[in-house]
């Protein structure tokens, strides 16, 4: 406060001192390398000095907010832009939003090879299509993904990455994404559709600090060979099959998962999500008894889930393979399409009482010894989970032994809304009821924020 | 002014650093906060090489390309932002949040016109988060807004001459849509 009143003395004694004019060239191009690039063009008709000032910007960014019939608009006036562009550096390239059809590839190739001739560091492409079939997606070079320049790639939605040069044995497509430039990878393979992608992804990025995997892998599979400086990583994946084909791929996603958490050990903060949580459940329900999960050196676990019935043996095998475990964050988020489809006789197989479940499980190293916060965040005190978030929480207090505090963040609605009165008074109910919970950490502090 | 009497930042080591800034104030820093500043970093090191025995307190780093006034701010902004770093270390999404909320309320006491110099002082020091920051913080102001709007927010004068400026308008007729009301 005291900071505030100070500076705000200071401002009030100058007036009108300063103008944008005074700044120098290259601090003017970073500014406009703040806005979308179409309003860094406009600037252009502020006056003289601006006209093409725009043209040294370190970064471009298109968003395409045209309707579907003026895609083409988009691409021409994309590719207009970069013929114009004049600068030798490039620290950003971002694409978003691009409704991709096959007519646009020789666009997307010549803004793909613009923005690696220009040594790109950010490179963003998002090609967004839902009508598309997966062999007209837009066929991502391989040579792009080692490129020397770069430190940041995020790949959204519909793309297919390619390999021209090489295909593997039994006809697979694997593309290696070799860099010791990148430190920052995301692949969202987007939603709702179908793929034949068998692809093998194989990333070896020595200097690569954070990994995302996330939205429909389809069949691909992944290959992590070097990603020894990683320091987080999220798992928020989900591969397809078909009915037929579910008894093999039943063991194919379990192989999938346990190589990449196999390949992650070191990595000291984790994200995983439902569909990749149900895989594990399905691996700890038939293997770990024959074979426990390797012990990783996480300090930090997030789990992004609503907390399902079958989320419960996965996260069961995460605790107990973390027994260097600090924090542990539990985001509600809904999880409806991303569940794993169990066969019907699996679940007759190995039903269990969620009810019981957390009462039968004894502790877990990382809770005896580690473990000193936990944070639940998108808390409510009316919903459909809210016995199964309970009973986590009651396990988690119950055998944390040096907890020293459990946040829980209630759900912010959009709207800002105040509480009704029978909304408030249930939420004091939820949180009388956590705090009456044992607690073995005598310093733990439960906080509703 | 009470640049001396800096309180003691609990989260960096007790050392401190002299600036003196073109209008000859002078700031005592947490070395901490005097690090972020790459310019004075590589004044420091440069000094410690040359002199290894000198001992940090009796350093006095001019900066004659900055006044006081965006300096004061400019430590004030670094003190908070290693503090909500220090605060968050393992939760970059934390950080971001608090940041972020931090950033909107520090721009309200900031003039427009202030942008400038500190935008300078930044560049000068070499502060790259708070250099980013004020460029963003222009760059979010005249988002979406007209050409005319963003003249007077700048202060600038159209020098076209006539017809200049419809013809450059022309040239990029796409990119003249979705703005937002003044």
């Amino acid at each position: 406060m005291e900071e505030r009143s100070n500076s705000n003395c200071v401002c009030t004694k100058r007036h009108n001192l300063d103008r944008i004019s005074d700044l120098p060239d290259s601090i003017l191009h970073h500014i406009l390398s703040f806005l979308p690039t179409e309003e860094a063009i406009e600037a252009s008709y502020l006056s003289k000095r601006w006209n093409w000032l725009w043209t040294f910007a370190s970064g471009l960014s298109f968003y395409d907010h045209q309707d579907s019939e003026h895609v083409i608009d988009f691409a021409v006036y994309v590719c207009k832009t970069l013929h114009l562009y004049r600068s030798h550096k490039l620290d950003k390239f971002h694409i978003t939003d691009f409704r991709y059809t096959p007519r646009f590839e020789c666009y997307v190739d010549y803004w793909v090879d613009f923005a690696t001739a220009h040594n790109v560091e950010n490179l963003y492409l998002e090609l967004g299509n839902t009508e598309i079939l997966d062999y007209d997606y837009y066929k991502l070079s391989q040579s792009l993904c080692t490129h020397s320049s770069l430190k940041t790639l995020a790949l959204r939605c519909y793309l297919r990455l390619y390999n021209f040069e090489f295909q593997g044995k039994e006809g697979k497509n694997v593309v290696t994404i070799n860099s010791t430039s990148l430190q920052k990878l995301e692949l969202d393979g987007g939603k709702d559709l179908w793929s034949e992608d068998f692809s093998v992804v194989v990333i070896s990025a020595p200097n690569l600090r954070s990994l995302s995997i996330s939205g429909f892998m389809y069949r691909r599979r992944f290959r992590l060979k070097n990603v020894s400086s990683l320091v987080e990583a999220k798992l928020c994946f989900e591969r397809t099959m078909t009915d037929y084909e579910r008894e093999s791929c039943y063991s194919k996603n379990r192989s999938v998962l346990t190589k990449l958490l196999e390949s992650l050990l070191h990595v000291p903060k984790i994200t995983i999500s439902t569909w990749c949580l149900q895989v594990l459940s399905l691996l700890t329900i038939l293997e770990v008894t024959t074979l426990p999960s390797p012990l990783a050196e996480r300090k930090c676990l997030v789990l992004d889930t609503e907390l399902n019935k079958w989320d419960l043996p996965g996260i069961t095998n995460l605790l107990q393979s973390s027994p260097d475990l600090e924090k542990l964050v539990v985001n509600l988020v809904p999880s409806c399409n991303s569940k794993l489809e169990f066969k019907p006789e699996f679940v007759n197989d190995y039903n269990f009482d969620h009810e019981e479940f957390w009462k039968s499980k004894s502790t877990f190293e990382c809770l005896s010894l580690h473990l000193k916060t936990v944070e639940i965040v998108g808390f409510k005190a009316k919903c459909f989970g809210l016995s199964f978030v309970l009973g986590f929480v009651q396990f988690l207090l119950k055998h944390a032994r040096v907890l020293e505090k459990m946040v829980i963040y209630e759900k912010r609605e959009a709207t800002n809304q105040t509480p009704t009165l029978v909304e408030a008074h249930e939420f004091l109910q939820v949180t009388q009821l956590i705090l009456s919970y044992q607690k073995s950490s005598p310093n733990a502090v439960v906080m509703f924020i | 002014m009470s640049n001396q009497s800096e309180s003691p930042n609990p989260t960096s080591s007790s050392n401190k650093i002299t600036l003196k800034t073109s209008d000859n104030e002078v700031f005592e820093v947490e070395e901490a906060v005097a690090m972020k500043f790459c310019t004075v970093k590589q004044y420091f090191d440069d000094e410690n090489n040359n002199n290894v025995t000198s001992g940090t307190s009796t350093t006095l780093i001019p900066l004659p390309n900055v006044e006081s006034h965006p300096l004061a701010i400019l430590i004030t902004y670094c003190k908070k932002h290693l503090e909500i770093k220090a605060n968050n270390a393992d939760n970059k999404k934390e950080m971001e949040i608090d940041m972020e909320h931090y950033e909107r309320e520090f721009l309200k006491n900031v003039m427009p016109q202030e942008l400038t110099e500190l935008i300078l002082a930044a560049n000068y020091l070499n502060f790259k988060e708070a250099l980013d920051f004020f460029c963003r913080a222009v760059a979010s102001a005249i988002q979406n807004k007209s050409v005319e709007y963003v003249r007077k927010f700048f202060g600038l004068e159209s020098d076209f001459k006539p017809g200049e400026e419809e013809k450059l308008r022309e040239e990029f007729a796409w990119s003249f849509e979705g703005v937002d009301e003044d």
